[in-house]
């Protein structure tokens, strides 16, 4: 006889074995054989934990997810799961779980210095859209803002970038992806002049060697650093470098183990690329092909407020992503100081070590991937590292082929899959597109449907200057969805906590839990998370990967995308947009936003019985229409009209529309490497 | 649902000369198991009484001189009541495996 836990016993360690490609022991072998019990459901979701995007199974009884294991179809994961995936069945089950509006009162009104209380959802609206609108009248969506998050799903992000830049008129939207992946961005974009790696995840298994650049894998990305291992144990010619200012888990597979002085990594890079530049190692065909040479502005300053003295004495802070033409002469000249025995003095690394690493990058015949999180990333000139790790891929052009592939690895589920490609940025539009040049904002207006001239030119306030704005009194109303920045962000005693108590502003957040930035706010609005909703996320190595709703949210919690859409309807295009766009395109008069953005012809034209059987659908059943499949169906325009769309324009859009998506950049004239600049 | 009992299974990469201080490890922790094991991994069967004993085990594992990686697979939370119920034998064992 088999009980319950002989087969979730036998459950557990099948699904193991058969993610290692082990057998199963015989005395595990009966209960497995069980007949299943009937009342678990099992659907697929990817984890929401982290940017690595692991395929996970999640088993759902009674509207509650019990169980969760590794898909061993994933192709990310393979099966397995890290400890993060552990809390997957627990996220959604806190005591503390949000279930109802909480606003701030006093004498049964809203006040800012008032307790929270339970309130409607109806009331909860009212008096944000009463604050909102005040803001609109006195300065118009320029007082409006929102932070949203790599946690966010796509449509969500989506859906929030339209109200902000076309229904409020605002561009101060921003993730708080920018704390972490800005130098990412900021290197891909001056190197390549799109975002996102050019790599892929089955490059581990084609490399020769791994050089981890400040990022601690064993720990932060053990799903990936598993396939890191498996490569190195079952292939001898295979090396590990470790780089990092500390020891970590990671130094244990090791070869090459490197402690650097702190900032010491950018000579580091120097010193690579002179040893491939002296030794007569630089691949000249590729060079010569695809690589342009610059230098890159220095003295740069600290992205601290303009008036700060750091600001004021650094020759470039306006400019920090400026530069000059040169050639590769210009460039050795450059690295030429860079020796090894500088360098070793400088860094306090063994010069044997430094000459390992460095042949690693050097020799034709060893494909390397570099992999890199945090330690570039928020860098102090975490933009130079991410330009001059690209440097020595592009001079030795292994870059954009199987195992030899720059790396950098994301924190978040979809800071690649959303803040990025759907550009919840102050300065971004969908698919790379820029707020500041007329021909993308056209083309974003056109697919939206929506009047010429609607979206603002200006860059909005970024996530840091969001903060310093509120604190100032320049942005009044608040949105923060997806993130808890009242922990996360620098400075939370100058400017975070004064900006978001200043009593000029309203500040909402839409979390599942009590956050610090949630108990900070005046208005709270429970939020449903993950398999509560429909979602699509997009990992690191950019990877699409949906999922169905599979479970109820509790009491009155609702996804963003439902908050997001429905405050829509409070607001009319008259309150909205000025006069003369109106009078110009009387079409859109007597209009919600709700109407113009997402019942558009559009994103309202699959029916709700479009969802796949078996699942629910809260957001359909609520407006109506299949709003997951409309919002992304329009967002996927993006990519399809790149056939018109000029390729200098909308790098992205051509990528996205591209079969051959991973290989691309090899084949991109015009790549750039920037001159590194002095440390 | 307070009252859960939590089974889970891990995969342990690890180096070969670690295989003795594993068994100590795991000899040691109440409700673990080395289900089964080939040269430089094994995989760990864990049950217990939730969140805090399950990452326990994990931690140790992982701090475990020698362990390379202890990748959590499979989790599943259940009633502490329901687990002794007796389920059904397939009807046709061949089309379970």
């Amino acid at each position: 006889m088999t009980t319950r836990r002989d087969f979730i016993r036998a459950s557990a360690v099948g699904a193991a074995a058969s993610a290692a490609s082990m057998a199963v022991p015989i005395r595990f072998a009966g209960a497995a054989a069980a007949q299943p019990p009937p009342e678990v459901k099992w659907s697929k979701a990817p984890c929401r934990f982290c940017g690595t995007g692991c395929g996970v199974q999640v088993a759902v009884q009674g509207n509650r997810v019990v169980a969760t294991h590794g898909d061993p179809e994933a192709e990310v994961n393979r099966g397995l799961n890290c400890v993060k995936g552990y809390f997957l069945s627990k996220i959604m089950y806190g005591t503390d779980r949000l279930t109802t509006p909480l606003l701030r009162k006093k004498d049964g009104r809203y006040a800012k210095h008032g307790q929270f209380e339970p309130v409607s959802w109806d009331e909860a609206f009212d008096v944000m859209a009463a604050q909102f609108k005040r803001v609109l009248r006195t300065k118009g969506g320029a007082g409006i803002g929102m932070a949203g998050s790599g946690q966010w799903t796509v449509w969500e992000g989506y859906a929030a970038n339209k109200l902000m830049k076309a229904g409020f008129r605002s561009n101060h939207i921003d993730p708080n992806a920018r704390h972490c992946m800005a130098s990412a961005v900021t290197g891909f974009m001056r190197t390549f002049g799109m975002d996102e790696p050019m790599g892929c995840y089955d490059d581990f298994e084609a490399a020769d060697a791994f050089v981890l650049w400040g990022s601690n894998m064993a720990e932060m990305h053990p799903i990936l650093w598993t396939r890191v291992t498996d490569r190195r144990l079952s292939h001898d010619h295979v090396k590990v470098a470790v780089l990092s200012t500390f020891e970590h888990r990671s130094f244990d597979l090791a070869d090459i183990p490197i402690i650097f002085k702190p900032q010491t990594d950018l000579a580091i890079l120097n010193y690579i690329a002179n040893h491939i530049i002296q030794s007569g190692r630089v691949n000249e065909d590729f060079v010569g092909e695809h690589v342009r040479f610059k230098r890159g502005n220095d003295d740069i300053g600290y992205g601290l407020r303009p008036d700060h003295p750091l600001e004021l004495a650094a020759a470039h802070a306006k400019d920090p992503t400026g530069s000059t033409d040169i050639d590769f002469e210009a460039f050795k000249a450059f690295v030429e100081p860079y020796t090894l025995e500088h360098v070793a003095a400088l860094s306090g690394v063994e010069p044997g070590w430094l000459e390992h690493l460095a042949e690693l990058y050097a020799d034709p015949a060893v494909k390397v991937m570099s992999l890199w999180t945090m330690g570039f990333n928020q860098h102090t000139r975490g933009t130079w590292a991410n330009n001059m790790v690209y440097n020595i891929h592009l001079l030795t052009g292994k870059i954009a082929t199987p195992g030899n592939s720059p790396f950098s690895l994301t924190g978040q589920p979809s800071a690649c899959g959303t803040a990025r490609e759907v550009g919840t940025f102050a300065h971004r539009l969908p698919a790379d597109l820029v707020v500041t040049d007329p021909e993308h904002r056209k083309h974003a207006e056109s697919i939206w449907r929506l009047p010429p001239g609607l979206i603002v030119d200006k860059v909005g306030y970024h996530i840091v200057e969001q903060n310093r704005m509120l604190k100032d009194g320049q942005l009044n109303a608040y949105w923060v969805m997806a993130n808890n920045n009242m922990q996360a962000a620098a400075n939370l005693g100058n400017e975070g906590y004064p900006g978001y108590r200043n009593p000029e502003n309203f500040i909402v957040v839409s979390d599942p839990y009590p956050t610090v930035t949630a108990q900070a706010a005046d208005l709270i609005l429970p939020t449903a998370m993950w398999v509560e909703k429909e979602g699509a996320y997009g990992n690191a190595e950019r990877r699409t990967q949906f999922w169905h709703q599979l479970v109820k949210a509790p009491g009155q919690a609702r996804s963003d995308l439902w908050q997001l859409m429905e405050f829509s309807k409070r607001f009319t295009t008259e309150e909205c947009w000025p006069a003369e766009l109106l009078d110009a395109h009387p079409e859109y008069r007597d209009k919600t936003l709700f109407d113009v953005l997402y019942r558009n012809g559009k994103v309202d034209r699959f029916a709700p019985d479009q969802v796949e059987a078996g699942y629910a659908n809260d957001e359909a059943a609520a407006f109506g229409f299949y709003v997951q499949k409309g919002l992304f169906e329009e967002y996927a325009e993006f990519g399809a009209a790149t056939a018109t769309t000029s390729r200098r324009s909308t790098p992205t859009m051509r990528r996205a529309a591209s079969a051959g998506r991973w290989w691309t950049a090899r084949k991109r004239a015009g790549a750039t490497t920037k001159a590194p600049i002095r440390t | 649902m307070d009252d859960e009992i939590h089974i889970a299974s891990i995969i342990v990469r690890h180096r070969p000369d670690a295989v003795a201080s594993i068994d100590r490890l795991v000899a040691a922790m109440p409700g673990a198991e080395v289900a089964t094991r080939e040269a430089g991994r094994c995989i760990v069967l864990h049950e217990g009484e939730g969140t805090r004993d399950m990452l326990a085990c994990i931690e140790a594992i992982q701090a475990t001189r020698g362990v390379i990686s202890a990748s959590l697979v499979y989790h599943h939370a259940e009633a502490r009541a329901a687990l002794d119920d007796i389920l059904q034998p397939a009807a046709n064992e061949d089309d379970q495996r």
